[in-house]
């Protein structure tokens, strides 16, 4: 429907006083690797061994909601590995952010940053990644899945889905109102996690360690493991450990463990509230989103504040 | 005892104390939790607990001068104020069959029989320090030096839920199905971790965990009431 044939502007008023949300459902062809539904987190639990979880790379989830002038708390679907393909009953707006990839609305490519105008039955496919890991899916008033612990964020054994299936569906609200097609839209180009630089504190065990390792771990580049996930990124390389397990002590996401075969663990949303290896690093909150875009291989380089 | 604070992030200071599990530890850390939550709660957001480690998150970064009058207040806290009575839960287990599946091969590399070892087992009161590993997963302390048994060198891929192990010096019960490396010797069929209640878990830091020996009928019987809703946890 073209919005130039849309009638005078005092019907348009009337449209907007009569404004009605309705319960819509985005169906899933494919689900992709990775699929979850995310928002800030799960706050406040973590006496009873609570996760944060929430979006892996929260920048880009603020992003998102920004631009669609949606509250901080709005709920995204966060994408990782590969796409998944999906179908919207009725109209809404959304926009993308987060890593590269290909894009599809109904069949014509889409730019991260641009906002959809999507009607009844409009299809969104997401194809290859180029680089980054999560791309984010914002939609106009957030997606509307049940709350548990205070959180949509996905997490097994919280939430009643932790995975994305095929087939599967997700209630938002569509709500039909004016809206001018949008002809300019920032550039998302990912150039902001594109720095090898990682900047940190240093972690509480960081004094037990010999100044070898301290060099070591200032001047040493470190390269993604592909064992990750939303729990944990490992780092490949080896830092020679003597230290002792410490008794089991409170970690947070950017928590840098060094495990006793010397390999580096960056804990991550899902992180566990407790761990007992020796804790050498915290990244900065943006450091976070940072490492959570890097790809398998990509290197690292820790840099303290 | 000696204690030291150190600033992981500039909203995050970790106050640590010796190295060691103590009850001494313990009631500081309950004293200065429940202090922090009453009269600093207005920036407070979160407080996390170690053995002998207690983190607390500020809303905003916070200042050397702010957190040394809130230092001097923690370190001059009366001592003799008990905040706290501890309760005992009484948790039933069963030890056979398929519930207990390392339950043989644990006693045969202990020297013990598999009566010796529910005896020891559920004989003793443990303390939970912490919840940690899993949502509703409870560190506890106090296991027999007899048990103390190495983590299997390859972890399990599903323990399921509700499965009471012994891993290094500890016991604890899986509150949900996880991956782990800790020996399985029996099951509870109760719920120790419920998202949808507004207190997901039964028992507080400092509480106390009892088991106690229930065979498999009775596993089906309590299974039953818990789904009927007529189960009532029992405690002192």
């Amino acid at each position: 429907m073209s919005l130039s044939l849309f009638p005078t502007s005092s019907l348009r008023a009337i449209m907007n006083w009569n404004m009605l949300k309705t319960t819509a459902y985005i169906h899933f062809l494919k689900a992709g690797g990775l699929s979850t539904v995310q928002d800030q987190g799960r706050f406040g639990f973590a006496e009873y061994g609570v996760p944060y979880s929430g979006a892996m790379d929260q920048f880009s989830l603020m992003q998102g909601n920004v631009l669609l002038r949606n509250q901080k708390e709005a709920a995204a679907l966060e994408i990782g590995i590969s796409g998944p393909s999906m179908v919207f009953e009725m109209p809404t707006r959304i926009v993308f952010t987060g890593a590269l990839a290909e894009i599809f609305h109904n069949g014509k490519p889409i730019q991260l940053g641009q906002i959809v105008n999507i009607a009844c039955d409009d299809e969104i496919k997401i194809g290859k990644f180029f680089r980054g890991q999560w791309l984010y899916m914002a939609l106009e008033g957030g997606l509307e899945t049940p709350i548990f612990m205070e959180s949509r964020s996905w997490y097994p054994g919280i939430s009643s889905q932790s995975r994305l299936k095929k087939g599967d569906s997700i209630c938002y609200l569509s709500e039909e109102k004016y809206h001018s097609d949008h002809f300019s839209h920032p550039k998302l180009d990912g150039s902001w996690f594109k720095g090898k630089e990682i900047e940190v504190y240093k972690g509480p065990e960081w004094k037990d360690l010999t100044l070898e390792q301290q060099s070591l771990l200032m001047n040493s580049e470190f390269k993604i493991s592909p064992v990750s996930n939303r729990m944990g990124i490992q780092l490949e390389g080896n830092v020679s450990n003597q230290l002792k397990e410490i008794l089991t002590s409170p970690v947070y996401p950017g928590t840098v463990q060094l495990t006793p075969s010397g390999k580096l663990i960056v804990l991550m949303r899902d992180a566990q509230v407790t761990g007992g290896y020796p804790r050498v690093f915290q990244l900065s909150d943006q450091a976070i989103n940072i490492i959570s875009q890097k790809n398998f291989g990509e290197k690292v380089k820790f840099s303290i504040i | 005892m000696e204690k030291r604070f150190f600033q992981i992030q500039p909203n995050v200071l970790e106050i640590n104390w010796p190295e060691e599990i103590s009850d001494e530890i313990l009631q500081d850390q309950l004293r200065y939790k429940n202090y922090l939550e009453q009269h600093h709660g207005d920036c407070v957001l979160e407080i996390r607990i170690g053995f002998n480690s207690l983190s607390v998150l500020f809303d905003q970064d916070i200042k050397k001068e702010q957190w040394s009058i809130i230092w001097n207040e923690l370190e001059n806290l009366k001592t003799d104020i008990q905040h706290f009575e501890p309760k005992v839960f009484k948790i039933p287990v069963c030890y056979q069959g398929e519930y207990g599946v390392d339950m043989e091969n644990l006693a045969k590399s202990k020297k013990l029989s598999v009566s010796e070892l529910v005896e020891l087992h559920s004989s003793k009161k443990y303390r939970l320090f912490f919840y940690g590993f899993l949502p509703g997963f409870m560190y506890l302390g106090g296991l027999d030096p007899k048990l103390h048994s190495p983590r299997k060198s390859t972890p399990d891929l599903m323990i399921p839920k509700g499965s009471v192990a012994i891993g290094g010096r500890q016991t604890g019960i899986y509150s949900m199905d996880s991956p782990g490396g800790w020996h399985v010797v029996g099951r509870t069929p109760l719920t120790l971790f419920d998202p949808q209640k507004p207190i997901p878990t039964i028992a507080k830091q400092g509480d106390f965990i009892q088991f106690y020996q229930i065979d498999q009928d009775e596993f089906k019987s309590i299974s039953n009431q818990l789904l009927a809703g007529n189960y009532e946890l029992e405690y002192a």
